[in-house]
This record gives structure tokens, C-alpha cells and sequence, in this order.
């Protein structure tokens, strides 16, 4: 390895993601490396301005007295206890990291049709009238949860799925109590989660179930193809 | 502590839950992320350092440690986070206000990355994967993984300069 190879390991050293092999050589390396010791800090510097782009989210305030309460601090809540709110604000987060760092999605945030979705996901979370189901509780199959608003349709948030091979694209359907699945919208994936929101031609309390599938991307579908999993909105 | 907390646990939390991706256990980690950084402050030179640096690593590595224990690695074959958690690497001579303005570049930075990029990002920063690991994850040959990293750092790295900032 030159020295312009190990500089550039220095970030991944820094997060501690080098293989076995490359730390050895990299640390071998650092300790007669003057550049290198310069490069690890600079490093870890731009490693925390990576970190510090996520936008914060408030944790639930007992975590604050639990954890000041770990330390024999007086403990003061600031505000009563949501229980909603908080879950709100968790799902929130995942839809957050979902999206974040996505430039593309950032770019489309000035299409209004882009906004407007996202208002819509916000507006099912925050109603006090959603619901929530649960499926599939294999942490190796697909799972997550539906948020189920009787107006303004189903939220999907699902994890555990593969990214699609190229020319292919996840689909959601929704399942009439009778009558065929009906496709609603193509999605992919980050890190095996895949967020869909169903806005369904019939209402909701007409649906037995939603569907996810895999098919070939940028084709109309009538009917699934393969179907990865089905969530009963209960 | 509270005032710590108060400063910091928005930003902790956020960065904790978007890689371990469950509230109990962010949580939880938040916890375990504060009694370390009380157990070590007096270790840390807050006149020197960047506090905030070194706390944000702790958080993060607190996650990685957690979700490397889950894929049954703790750290085998990898760098023990703890050595990357020592003062003296977050020691700085730069201001509060250049700090700002290379973090925003940052930021620019991150928004200029492509879809490929930002994936291995993710896994090297949030879910603390090797190389080899995000190769097997992708199913993309090793000598792609690399040629992806490298690239997402350099445009990082780049972005970060004072001189290609924005200011």
C-alpha cells in the first residue's frame, strides 16, 4: 500500500470498518506516520459532520429522567407524557431516515405532488384516529407495521426486504374483502425498509388486507406477479 | 448531566435510532451512551477538544457495538470503537464559526452524493458494515464496494474544506 491508499483508509479506520487485514497494515502504518495521525483526526472530524446531518428528534421525556435519575440528579419532567405522540415521533424518525440523505427525494421536495404526500404520511401519523397493525414478527421475513386511517388510507412501513434485483420494483396492493387486489403504488427499498402509502380506491373498512409484490419496473400491473407478503389489516 | 442532556440528546437519539431503527433500544442506548460519557468526562479536555465530537462517537459507537453484538461480531475483526473514543482525537485548533461553516459544506456535500453512494455511506457510518460486509449485503463485487467508498469520501472529504465550503 502507498501512502496516498492509506490516507484514504483513514475515514474507514476512523469508524472502525476496516477488515482485519487492512487495520493491521493501517495501524503498522499510523504509529510512524505523521500524516497519517493528522489524517485520523481530520477524519474523525468529517466522520462526526456525517453523524451530525441527522436531523435531531426528541427523545420521550422519561428518558430524561431515567437517565438523570441514573445519576443521582434531581429529576424535573418538562412535560406530561404522551404516549401517541411518542410513537409518533418514533415512526417519524424511521420515516426520516428513510428519506434522509436521498438528494433526489430533496430535489422533488419543491414538486407539490411530493409535499402533499408527505403531508398526507404526517397527517396519518399524528391522527389520534390511526391505528396500528402489526406483521410478520420473523425479524428475518419481512415485517413492520400498517398505520390504518379510515380517510386517508394506509401507511406501510415495512423491513426485512431485499432491494430488487435492477428492472424490477416493489409494488403495494390493497385486498378487497371481494373482488381482486388492486395495485397502488411502486416503491423501493433502503436498508430493507420500504415505506408505501396506500391511497385506496375503496374505503378502507371495504379491505381485508394489503399485499406487497415483486414486478417488472416501469410495467402496468393487473395482478401480482409474486407476491412477497400480505398484511391483514385486522 | 441535565444540562449535557438537554443540549445533546436530540441529536443522540436521532443518530442512535437511525441505526439500530427500534425506540426501546435507542433508548436504552442513550442511557448507556451518557453513563460513559459521565464515567470518562474527566478524561476529556473540553478547553482543547471538540465535546461535541466526542460525544456524537460515543453515541454512534454505542449503536455499532450493539448491532455488530447482534450479528454476533463484537469487534473481532474490526477496530476496537473504544480506541477511537480517546481525547486526545478530537483535539482542534478551528473556531466554533469555521466548524459551522465546513459542517454546512458537509451537508452540501451529502445532498451531492448518488444513490450508490449514499448507500454504502449508510451502511459504513450508521450501521458500522466492512467493505467486504456491504459487498456480501449488496450482493456487488468487493473492488465496486471500495471503488463506491472511496468515492463518497473524496466527494465528503472535498466538500469539508475550508477553501470549497461555502462561504
Amino acid at each position: 500500500m502507498n501512502q496516498d491508499q492509506f490516507t484514504e483508509l483513514c475515514e474507514l479506520y476512523a469508524l472502525g470498518s476496516l477488515d482485519s487485514g487492512e487495520r493491521v497494515e493501517f495501524e503498522n502504518h499510523l504509529a510512524g506516520c505523521q500524516d497519517c495521525r493528522a489524517g485520523l483526526s481530520q477524519a474523525m472530524e468529517l466522520n462526526e459532520m456525517i453523524w451530525t446531518a441527522t436531523s435531531q428528534i426528541k427523545p420521550r421525556p422519561q428518558l430524561r429522567s431515567r437517565v438523570l435519575a441514573g445519576f443521582g440528579q434531581p429529576v424535573k419532567e418538562r412535560r406530561p407524557f404522551f404516549g401517541w405522540a411518542f410513537a409518533v415521533a418514533a415512526v417519524a424518525a424511521l420515516v426520516i431516515a428513510y428519506f434522509g440523505w436521498n438528494a433526489e427525494h430533496t430535489a422533488r421536495l419543491s414538486n407539490d405532488a411530493e409535499l402533499a404526500r408527505l403531508r398526507e404520511i404526517q397527517q396519518i401519523l399524528q391522527s389520534s384516529t390511526t391505528k396500528q397493525v402489526t406483521f410478520g414478527p420473523q425479524p428475518a421475513a419481512p415485517h413492520g407495521t400498517l398505520f390504518v386511517h379510515q380517510k386517508l388510507g394506509i401507511l406501510l412501513i415495512a423491513d426485512g426486504l431485499t432491494a430488487p434485483q435492477p428492472g424490477q420494483t416493489y409494488e403495494s396492493w390493497v385486498i378487497p374483502k371481494t373482488g381482486a387486489p388492486i395495485p397502488i403504488e411502486a416503491f423501493t427499498t433502503s436498508n430493507g425498509r420500504g415505506i408505501s402509502l396506500l391511497r385506496s380506491p375503496l374505503p378502507v373498512s371495504d379491505l381485508k388486507a394489503i399485499a406487497v409484490s415483486l414486478e417488472p419496473a416501469n410495467v402496468p400491473v393487473l395482478k401480482p406477479t409474486k407476491v412477497i407478503f400480505a398484511a391483514p389489516l385486522g | 448531566m441535565a444540562e449535557l442532556y438537554d443540549k445533546y440528546a436530540g441529536l443522540l437519539y436521532a443518530i442512535i435510532l437511525r441505526s439500530v431503527a427500534n425506540q426501546a433500544t435507542a433508548e436504552d442506548l442513550v442511557q448507556e451512551t451518557f453513563l460513559r460519557i459521565w464515567n470518562r468526562i474527566h478524561t476529556f479536555d473540553t478547553e482543547r477538544g471538540r465535546l461535541e465530537g466526542w460525544i456524537v462517537t460515543i453515541a454512534r459507537n454505542r449503536a455499532i457495538d450493539y448491532l455488530r453484538s447482534l450479528r454476533s461480531q463484537p469487534g473481532e475483526s474490526t477496530t476496537s470503537l473504544e480506541d477511537l473514543e480517546q481525547s486526545g482525537l478530537f483535539v482542534t485548533r478551528e473556531t466554533e464559526a469555521d466548524r459551522l461553516t465546513r459542517r454546512k459544506a458537509v451537508g452540501i456535500a451529502l445532498s451531492q452524493l448518488n444513490e450508490d453512494q449514499r448507500e454504502v455511506l449508510e451502511l459504513t457510518h450508521f450501521q458500522g458494515l466492512t467493505q467486504t460486509e456491504i459487498a456480501e449485503k449488496l450482493h456487488k463485487p468487493l473492488g465496486t464496494v471500495k471503488s463506491l467508498v472511496r468515492s463518497a469520501l473524496k466527494v465528503l472529504r472535498t466538500g469539508s474544506l475550508p477553501a470549497a465550503g461555502s462561504r
